[in-house]
């Protein structure tokens, strides 16, 4: 209860517990001057705690604060307030704060700090782990203050330090439908400040350049791009080209997005002949650190801040820093750019003045073998599959003339080197073309029926335009490696002896064991239902379910309905209450009550606890004049007030008490006449 | 430069008159809103509840981080925030819960007010009965006192409950009336204060402080000389023979005069007397010349000396006459007329002179 007593034994294990835990998760981010200090400051705390060591002087508190300043200022201080900054100066106050932490006060100042520091925490992660982590070390902040609130029972120690985490759970349940509550029906604001992120999340994914070799590196990688959920049947694998970006520009050796051309599209609505080609799923993607999204071609997405551009790219207005979520319908049957206005052929035929001199000369002998463009296209495919090409995620450098020296020295490749080659040849034809990058197939998670997406799905194939048909989608790795489309991109890595001795595909090798992999697709089942239910709860989703609570058109009107039934709750209960304390008042009890407080203020006035008796009898000798009045009113009051409570209804009943109170309001003035004249 | 202590003076006083009046008001509307009672069960209308200043520190972080969380609509941290929220205001039911309905009752009641006495100057007891509403109902870490530096803790009140004694300096003779209680209590976690402040009417008797002093040799004789001669009373005792009388049945065989029965005079009875010490009356007038204070003290001390050597006194104050009587309740009841002897009143001529 007092503030600056000091802190129970009990708590400090606590309290220093939550520390260490805290401090973990941000283990790899923290600088090697803040991993030092906070080994010696936990181990000086508990040096205090069990009795080897004093609190620090002032001296050396005040030297280790500078320094601890100086230090993030120098590291730091360059960007601002970075959120990487904040949380190091955080963790580094909890440290220090550890040091002097020798009243109650101070556990509340370390608890506080603790919080924002769950808090940091889930700006970096906010996955099931991660929550159920935390979750965990909120316990414990709970536990700590419970120890501190309660006098030791002086029975075994462990026996009280479960019983307050007993406790600290007990009060989470309790406070469990409330944060629920609060959780659901909390408006989604708009941000105040612009959001900073933390520097050290890089961009993932497919980039917006693609030089040989950058996907294939990009395809060693297990993590995961996205999950999705489609609501009807999910197409078979063949069909699933998440479309990213489309790359236009060619340096010789590098495709790059054209920014400049970038505007939305125009023609938005489409309209499907039969309903097999419109594919309706919803996809949570993890941070990119990009602009763009993916979908399979031609997507349609209604929902603020994503537009769709003249490329068919999904843009979003602010880079994808957390996961985030979106609902696609997609029309496959739709043909894009029927019509092809001369500057954007123009963009789709440019090449480089000169270089990769073998593939334009066959491309120009192709030209004139086929006049037809299908056919021309058809015969570049085909080239693929009877000349002797490998497909490989390995394949050997090629620093100048890339093209050439792929497609007629090394012949070895991975799908963007396909990809550019047969962009590039196309082009060389006259025919419009460019690089789609994104990703190609997914992995079916039988759990909750939902497709994983992974990195090493990485994939990049070609669009071509043809009169009367629009772009089309060419993807000379089906022709090449047909396995790398039909079984998967995991498939494929497994045939490879190189690949799987690369450490990242460790868990293509564990799904051997089917328990496993079971527990694997289980694990990440779990967290595709986090983040379908939590995390893609924002202003979007929040909006539709309320408007599934209360009917879309009343949703305006919820603020106002929570807070007039909060205003009805509170009247029910103040009614209620003052209901049950009228039915316990006895009108007659009242009456004499009301009688006998007349007399408030004057000398005769009812002194506390006096019975109706006592009191009539003090009048009496007071005022013997109304002597006879005051004790038929008495002896009235004691009939009325011991009758049987059946009558109390009873209109005679009401009548007498009228009467009663009548006589007694008489008696009243006259005493009071009576002591006015006295006095 | 004088211009300004004087305005500084000034402003002393305004302040200190202002909070003057603060307090005078808070006072009338807690006894309005908490009228004095021997019996409470502390409730609604009883029970005040406040953060404390740790609760508003974490209270304003779980605000703080809830902004943060939906400006960057981190939604894993706008649970955290919900949680934290969600905490803080279940602590508000529980602490509020944690006193509601506790049963309060005082044993120093007016009428009982024999019972609880001090001295001036000594600690006044009062004590409390603390219990459940409910037989199932547990009250833990309640602290309880007349002001907030000096609280007694108390673990936990269940079941049959438990008697608290506390202890308030009695500063003035008379009927003491002690403070307000204060009842707070901050569990579970110490994020809300619940307090009450109940006056349970709770009264005890503060007899004057007990001074010695010369008293006038003739106090002691003082009822022999009103009664103009010396009469020695004797009443039955054990110390001198006085003579014989018919047996009557029930004497003891050792009080029989045997020799008289050799005689053939019968059964006859040995009867002892003991000089009766003379009556003392404790008269105000003997020691005027001190204020009313100092005489009520004196008078005090002499009660208490007389009754602890057995001797038969009264007592005469202006417009009080106990007559003379010995033992416990006799001493008390002297003790009371002076506790409840009317304080002196300064006359407005006195105080103008």
């Amino acid at each position: 209860m007092v503030v600056n007593a000091a802190i129970p034994r009990t708590a400090l294990i606590w309290i220093l517990s939550v520390m260490v835990l805290l401090i973990l998760p941000h283990l790899t981010r923290m600088p090697l001057w803040l991993i030092v200090l906070a080994g010696v400051c936990l181990t000086w705390r508990w040096l205090i705690y069990i009795g080897r060591a004093n609190y620090p002087g002032r001296a050396v508190r005040a030297v280790a604060l500078f320094a601890v300043a100086a230090a993030t200022i120098v590291q730091y201080g360059g960007e601002g307030l970075s959120i990487d900054g904040t949380v190091i100066l955080l963790i580094s106050g909890c440290l220090l704060k550890l040091l002097e932490m020798r009243y109650r006060r101070d556990i509340y100042i370390v608890n506080t700090l603790a919080f924002l520091l769950l808090m940091a925490g889930f700006i970096y992660s906010q996955s099931i782990l991660s929550g159920a982590y935390n979750l965990m070390v909120a316990l414990l902040i709970l536990a700590s203050l419970i120890s501190l609130n309660r006098a030791p029972d002086f029975t075994d120690g462990r026996i009280e330090q479960l019983r307050n985490l007993r406790l600290a759970g007990i009060l989470m349940l309790q406070a469990l439908p409330l944060m629920l509550i609060l959780f659901v029906t909390v408006p989604r604001i708009s941000p105040l400040w612009s959001v900073t992120q933390p520097s050290t999340a890089s961009a993932t994914g497919v980039s917006d350049r693609m030089s040989p070799g950058e996907i294939s590196e990009l395809a060693r990688s297990t993590e995961i791009a996205f999950r999705v959920k489609f609501t009807a049947n999910i197409p078979s694998p063949q069909h699933l080209y998440w479309r990213g970006l489309v790359l236009e520009d060619f340096d010789g050796s590098t495709w790059s997005r054209n920014y400049f051309t970038i505007g939305p599209r125009q023609d938005r609505d489409y309209q499907s002949d039969s309903s097999q080609a419109v594919l309706d799923y919803s996809i949570i993607m993890e941070p990119t650190q990009q602009n763009w999204l993916y979908a399979i071609n031609v997507p349609d997405v209604n929902q603020p801040g994503v537009f769709l551009d003249n490329y068919n790219v999904l843009n979003v207005s602010r880079p994808v820093v957390q996961r985030f979520r979106y609902d696609v319908r997609s029309y496959t049957d739709v043909p894009s750019d029927l019509i092809l206005g001369q500057r954007a052929r123009n963009r789709a035929l440019r090449l480089p003045e000169d270089g990769n001199p073998r593939a334009r000369e066959l491309a120009q002998q192709m030209r004139a073998q086929y006049s037809d463009d299908r056919q021309l296209t058809n015969a570049m495919l085909s080239r693929f599959r009877t000349e002797e090409y490998f497909y490989t995620l390995y394949p050997p450098l090629m620093p100048d003339n890339s093209i050439d020296d792929f497609l007629f020295d090394s012949q070895q490749g991975f799908c963007e080197h396909y990809a550019g080659a047969l962009t590039f040849m196309l082009r060389a034809a006259g025919i419009p073309a460019r690089v789609v990058v994104g990703y190609q197939g997914a992995e079916h998670n039988r759990f909750e029926d939902y497709l994983i997406v992974y990195q090493y799905n990485a994939h990049a194939w070609v669009e071509a335009w043809f009169e009367g048909v629009g772009w089309q989608q060419l993807d000379p790795t089906a022709w090449v490696a047909p396995d790398r489309i039909e079984l998967g991109a995991e498939m494929l890595m497994r045939q490879n002896e190189q690949t799987l001795q690369d450490p990242a595909f460790a868990m293509l090798l564990l799904m051997d064991r089917p328990w496993l992999n079971a527990l694997r697709l289980r694990m990440d089942s779990l967290e595709y239902s986090w983040n379908r239910w939590v995390l893609s709860y924002d202003e979007t989703t929040q909006l539709a379910f309320l408007e599934s609570l209360v009917g879309a058109s009343r949703v305006k009107w919820l603020p106002a309905i929570m807070v007039a039934m909060l205003v009805l709750i509170l009247a029910a209960v103040v009614a209620g209450s003052m209901f049950k304390n009228r039915r316990r008042h006895d009108p007659v009890v009242d009456t004499c009550l009301q009688f006998m407080n007349s007399f408030a203020g004057t000398k005769l006035a009812r002194v506390p606890r006096e019975g109706a008796y006592t009191f009539f009898q003090r009048l009496a000798q007071n005022n013997p004049e109304c002597r006879d009045e005051l004790d038929a009113c008495a002896r009235d009051i004691n009939q009325m007030m011991y009758r049987s409570s059946m009558d109390s209804h009873n209109v005679l009943i009401k009548n007498e008490l009228r009467a009663l109170s009548t006589r007694l309001k008489r008696l009243s003035r006259q005493l009071a006449r009576a002591n006015k004249q006295s006095s | 430069m004088d211009t300004g202590i004087g305005q500084r003076a000034a402003r002393f006083s305004l302040i200190g008159r202002l909070s003057k009046r603060w307090k005078g008001r808070h006072t009338r509307w807690l006894n309005k809103r908490v009228p004095p009672m021997s019996t409470l069960a502390l409730g609604r209308r009883t029970i005040f509840i406040l953060p404390t200043p740790q609760g508003a520190l974490i209270g304003i972080a779980a605000l703080a981080i809830s902004l943060i969380a939906l400006a960057q609509r981190n939604v894993v941290a706008v649970l955290l925030a919900s949680l934290m929220l969600s905490l803080f205001l279940v602590c508000l039911i529980l602490t509020y819960r944690n006193l509601s309905g506790l049963l309060i009752q005082s044993a120093n009641t007016r009428r009982a007010s024999a019972s609880h006495h001090c001295f001036e100057g000594e600690q006044a007891l009062f004590v409390l009965q603390l219990g459940p509403s409910a037989p199932q109902r547990k009250h833990c870490q309640l602290g309880i006192g007349f002001e907030s530096q000096s609280m007694k803790s108390i673990e936990s009140i269940q079941g049959l409950g438990t008697t608290i004694e506390l202890q308030q300096t009695a500063l003035k003779r008379g009927v003491m009336s002690a403070p307000r209680l204060l009842i707070a209590s901050d569990y579970p976690l110490g994020l809300w204060r619940a307090w009450s402040r109940p006056d349970l009417a709770m009264h005890c008797l503060v007899y004057p402080r007990p001074v010695f002093c010369e008293v006038p040799d003739d106090v002691y004789h003082s009822h022999a000389t009103q009664a103009g001669a010396l009469k020695t009373a004797a009443e039955s005792g054990s110390d001198d023979f006085s003579g014989l009388r018919e047996y009557q049945p029930g004497d003891t065989s050792r009080q029989i005069h045997w020799q008289s029965l050799a005689r053939g005079h019968g059964l006859q009875t040995k009867q002892f007397v003991r000089e009766k010490q003379p009556e003392i009356i404790l008269d105000w007038e003997r020691f005027a010349g001190r204020d009313n204070e100092q005489i009520l003290s004196c008078l005090c001390h002499q009660i208490l000396q007389l009754s602890r050597r057995h001797r038969v006194f009264g007592l005469r104050l202006p417009g009080v006459f106990e007559a003379p009587g010995k033992g416990d309740s006799h001493k008390h009841r002297l003790l009371r007329e002076l506790a409840l002897f009317p304080a002196e009143q300064v006359s407005p001529q006195d105080a103008a002179s």
